[in-house]
């Protein structure tokens, strides 16, 4: 079941990414870096918010526990030892929704956008979805992934 | 600090003859960090190296080093007033004194705000049987190229655009917005430097020339009010930008105030043309 | 002047009231639409201007600017969307519902000035 349109769907991430870093993460000298190499290092975390309707799918953002944290320290204006678990959720989700949202514009519509969700890398499992679109950032030395899939994993599992 | 007096004095002469800045000694850490992206991108280890590889190089290579310190910051309907002075004082002169196409050229339109603010600003204000043309130019082929594109990202759009001229005059084009094509096809586009001769070009009714004669002297400055004069239709209208006016350096342009702002105006009958002296 | 921001997002509220706070604002914080009406109430001022996300759990933006609208005593109250929802429809949605600027996630401190200056909050040239 997974959507013939969407597997279709050019999406510049990168583009949108690069909006977002610049607006929201750009603490003067350390730039970011956009499509960066993939080395497909371990992440720790992910934040995603799924799309609903015409498009089909989630967009996750992954990350390490040290990048989440300087993630939170920037939006938050703290300093990177000062945040909270409850800030690190807050922080990575609402950028899980920017991008989401952002994303969903490119996308087949009308859709809804969910609320974001934060958890550990390990308890997340995306069945029955396929990955559309794929980008590393790169910024203060750690990378963040950021993943369009397309297909509802409930839907998939019903099938 | 790789940028000696000498580069610096040498980039600077190069920026004068080509665009008519004036970089003054002290800007050498704002010189030095733009350039930094344009050596890395053409395979200079250092902005020295770019600079000394400058005396030697490709008209491409200036090019770029000169569109590298040129500022392009602009926004939608910037400051406002002139698009209120346009559309309440200007046009109902303009639509009185013709019949045929409204001409305006916006002459440092930058990545295109300012020429498709215009447009937006006609497309409400203009009678029906109306028609309007302009022109956008800018010194960067850059800058054109975006201009000719019409394309804005999110950020862009925030600057100023309001949101009911968004939903109108706009479409998405992916992540970015894109200026309708009905707009567009009132609009051309082309590579005109102020400081130089201007291209032939038929006479306009007004002209932007806005938060571009801040960055030269004055004596450029006189010369390109000069130009522009000559390019206006006989009473034909000039907008500057907020820290700019014709005073003390031009004195053939009316000034005529509107609200917190100014607006200038190009005598009605054509004076003898003065034979240019400045070439910058 | 007085400005209410309603996100869901501390970070985000934190960013918008920073921003308001620095043009002189008085600020109130709501984490949802309900939320925002009950302070409201409770406070019974009316602000100048109202900040709204879009997605929030309980009461979305639009259901809060819905809910606004019909109050007469809000009437005063400016209404600016700050959200990631960009499509061409929401954004139409949204300005027929009443509200009456729009702003796109991510913005620019300047791009809020800006938007603000359109609706005759802060003077022209602010910065
Ligand atoms: C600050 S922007 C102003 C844009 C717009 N007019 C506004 O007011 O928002 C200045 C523009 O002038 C252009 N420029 C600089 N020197 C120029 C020259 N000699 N001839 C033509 N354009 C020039 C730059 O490339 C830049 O796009």
């Amino acid at each position: 079941m997974t959507n013939d349109v969407a597997t279709t769907v050019e999406v510049d991430l990168d583009m949108i990414a690069e909006q977002v870093w610049s607006a929201f993460l750009n603490s003067g000298e350390d730039e970011a870096v956009f499509a960066a190499e993939d080395k497909g290092a371990h992440m720790d975390l992910a934040a995603s918010v799924a799309m609903v309707g015409a498009y089909e799918g989630h967009l996750i953002v992954s990350c390490s526990h040290k990048a989440s944290r300087d993630v939170a320290s920037v939006l938050f204006a703290m300093e990177v030892d000062e945040v909270s678990q409850d800030d690190i959720g807050d922080a990575l989700g609402e950028l899980a929704n920017v991008l989401g949202g952002n994303v969903k514009s490119v996308l087949p519509s009308p859709s809804q956008l969910s609320l974001p969700r934060v958890s550990a890398t390990e308890h997340e499992r995306w069945p029955g979805t396929v990955e559309v679109s794929r980008t590393v950032v790169s910024w203060r030395g750690e990378p963040y992934v950021l993943t369009l899939l397309s297909g509802s994993n409930h839907q998939e599992v019903s099938a | 600090m790789e940028m000696t007096p000498a580069l610096f004095a040498f980039v600077a002469d190069l920026v004068y003859r080509e665009a008519g800045m004036v970089l003054r000694p002290g800007k050498e850490y704002l010189v030095e960090s733009k350039l930094k992206p344009v050596a890395k991108n053409t395979g200079h280890p250092t902005v020295g190296a770019l600079a000394n590889a400058l005396r030697t190089g490709s008209a491409s290579l200036r090019t770029q080093v000169v569109e590298a310190l040129t500022i392009n910051e602009t926004s939608w309907f910037r400051d406002r007033e002139p698009y209120a002075a346009l559309q309440d004082v200007i046009l109902p002169d303009v639509l009185s004194n013709s019949t045929g196409p409204v001409r305006i050229w916006s002459a440092a339109c930058s990545s295109g705000q300012e020429p498709y603010s215009i447009a937006i600003t006609l497309e409400k204000a203009l009678p029906i049987g109306r028609s309007y043309q302009i022109m956008g130019s800018d010194l960067s082929e850059e800058m054109l190229r975006r201009s000719r594109a019409g394309r804005f990202n999110q950020l862009e759009i925030n600057r100023g655009l309001p949101a009911t001229d968004l939903v109108t005059y706009f479409q998405r084009a992916g992540a970015e917005w894109e200026v309708i094509p009905r707009i567009r096809q009132n609009l051309s586009f082309q590579r005109v430097n102020l400081c130089a001769t201007l291209p032939p070009m038929q006479k306009f009714d007004v002209v932007f020339l806005r938060n571009v004669l801040i960055y030269f002297e004055p004596e450029t400055k006189r010369a390109v009010l000069d130009r522009i004069r000559q390019v206006l239709n006989p009473g034909g209208w000039l907008l500057l930008g907020a820290a700019e006016s014709t005073v003390g350096i031009d004195s053939v342009f009316e000034r005529v105030p509107v609200g917190r702002t100014a607006i200038y105006r190009a005598p009605a009958r054509e004076r003898q043309l003065v034979k240019e002296v400045t070439q910058c | 002047m007085l400005g209410i921001v309603i996100d869901d997002s501390r970070a985000m509220r934190k960013i918008l009231r920073g921003l308001l706070a620095d043009l002189g604002f008085e600020v109130l914080e709501a984490g949802n639409g309900r939320e925002a009406l009950d302070l409201l109430q409770s406070d019974g001022r009316v602000p100048d201007l109202a900040l709204v996300d879009w997605n929030m759990p309980v009461m979305t933006g639009l259901e809060f600017v819905v809910e606004a609208r019909k109050l007469s005593e809000l009437r005063q109250m400016t209404l600016m969307m700050v959200t990631t929802e960009s499509e061409h429809g929401q954004i139409v949605r949204a300005l027929a519902a009443g509200a009456h600027e729009y702003v796109i996630k991510p913005f620019t401190r300047d791009g809020i000035i800006d938007k603000l200056a359109l609706l005759g909050l802060v003077p022209v040239g602010v910065l």
